[in-house]
């Protein structure tokens, strides 16, 4: 238990400045901005109580906005899939349910239902993120562009780190 | 209560949530200049509709302005009249050129403050001395006789108003042409009474009554009112005629101030036959 919230612990410092140093630095083309930081939110452990998650969110959102100075923008998105998570894990578990004492990992449930997870959750954080950050429905195409494109990469980057470094 | 609390208990990871969004908008709001300017921009589409209902209503309003710019336009109409120009025709002979010449100049002003309640009732109008208004002009509405200027400012001047018993106004019955004087007797702004109707003429309920035009302020023939109740004064020869006035001086905001070219003309050679005699 203890090792597992200094895990999560680590694992949360380690994802915000990955992400504040790094990662926010990278715009592609003006469309691209990845947002690895999420991971945290899909690697929470299933017991994890849905309103924690919602928390969690929150928090980790708020860290990231610290840095990029814009207050609540994160937070809200974050927080928002820290709320639906729950739900979206109860609507593509597996017939079994969940195993106790595995992870929401690649290696416990494997590539499609983990890409599956992922797109679902990295789709709505992008979606709500982007739209807040435009904060209007005027330049809707470009918007939905950069959701599309963003998604992607950050996606591509969550498997990714699936078999670098999550690899059990 | 209990049930509150049992209700909000159970629903208790979708209550956290709703506090938690609503602290990251709130941030949101707060700390982005964009994202504040554009939710008043919206709050502002929103309440656009509203405006966009007042404003219909404050149109309305703006009538003021627009009657100001037809009342000036009807003032420099006026002008053109006929009536305004006193014929110069000296022989039976009918000549269409330079026969008339300007008698009546009429401009337009607005009424800054008016009253009709008091016993002794003045206006307020917006044009003074700069604007060429002079002491004894007369002042009409766009129905009648509202008053004589009494004092005159730079540019403002305060007019005695027809409904203000210190004020005398030569006025005839429109069908007769038999003259009297119009006063108010300070009880209801609506009506005024007209003396020195000798009685031996017929007056009718529904006679015009209307300016002499002996008064060298008013041009004859601008309508004033119509009578209503017309009764013989027992101890003198004169009917005393109540006349109910076509102007509502109470709802008046635009008037003409009228200029008699001929005035100090007038006066003088009067004063000299006055002297004289």
């Amino acid at each position: 238990m203890i090792r597992l919230l200094t895990r999560n612990i680590v694992r949360f410092l380690v994802l915000v400045a990955l992400q504040v140093l790094v990662l926010n630095n990278i715009q592609l083309s003006g469309y691209i901005n990845p947002y690895f930081y999420i991971l945290f939110i899909l690697l929470m452990p299933f017991e994890t109580p849905p309103w924690v998650g919602t928390v969690i969110g929150f928090l980790l959102g708020l860290s990231i906005d610290m840095f990029a100075n814009t207050p609540g923008l994160h937070a809200a998105s974050t927080a928002f899939i820290g709320f639906v998570r729950p739900y979206f894990l109860r609507y593509i578990s597996p017939r079994d349910g969940y195993e106790p004492g595995s992870f929401p990992r690649v290696f416990y449930y494997g590539f499609n239902w983990f890409l599956k997870y992922t797109l679902l959750l990295v789709f709505v954080h992008h979606l709500i993120l982007f739209f807040l950050e435009a904060f209007s429905f005027a330049s809707f195409g470009h918007v939905i562009m950069r959701i599309i494109f963003s998604t992607l990469f950050s996606v591509s980057l969550i498997m990714m780190s699936q078999y670098l470094v999550f690899r059990k | 209560m209990n049930n509150l609390i049992r209700f909000i208990e159970r629903n208790h990871h979708f209550f956290i949530f709703l506090i938690v969004e609503t602290a990251a908008l709130l941030l949101l709001f707060q700390y982005n200049n964009y994202h504040r300017a554009t939710f008043i921009n919206k709050l502002g589409a929103a309440t656009g509709i509203v405006y966009e209902v007042s404003d219909d209503v404050v149109d309305f309003f703006y009538l003021r302005k627009a009657n100001q710019e037809f009342a000036e336009q009807n003032a420099h109409i006026l002008n053109t009249l006929k009536k305004s120009y006193k014929t110069n025709k000296i022989s039976y002979r009918e000549i269409y050129d330079s026969v008339y010449e300007k008698q009546w100049r009429f401009f337009v002003a607005s009424v800054v403050s008016n009253s009709v309640n008091k016993q002794n009732n003045y206006l307020t109008i917006d044009k003074g001395r700069k604007h060429g208004v002079k002491q004894s002009m007369g002042i009409t509405g766009p129905n009648g006789v509202v008053g004589v200027v009494r004092h005159v400012s730079e540019n403002y001047s305060t007019v005695i108003s027809l409904l203000n018993p210190n004020f005398h106004l030569s006025a005839r019955l429109r069908n007769t042409k038999y003259f009297g004087s119009l006063q108010w007797d300070g009880i209801d702004p609506r009506f005024c009474w007209l003396d020195d109707i000798p009685n031996h003429i017929d007056v009718n309920v529904g006679d015009s009554v209307e300016t002499s035009g002996f008064s060298a302020i008013f041009p004859g023939q601008i309508p004033i009112g119509k009578v209503v109740e017309a009764s013989k004064d027992g101890r003198n020869n004169f009917y005393h005629i109540k006349v109910k006035l076509f102007m509502h001086i109470q709802s008046l905001t635009h008037v003409y101030v009228i200029d008699n070219e001929f005035k100090t003309e007038i006066e003088e050679l009067e004063n000299k036959t006055i002297t004289y005699d």
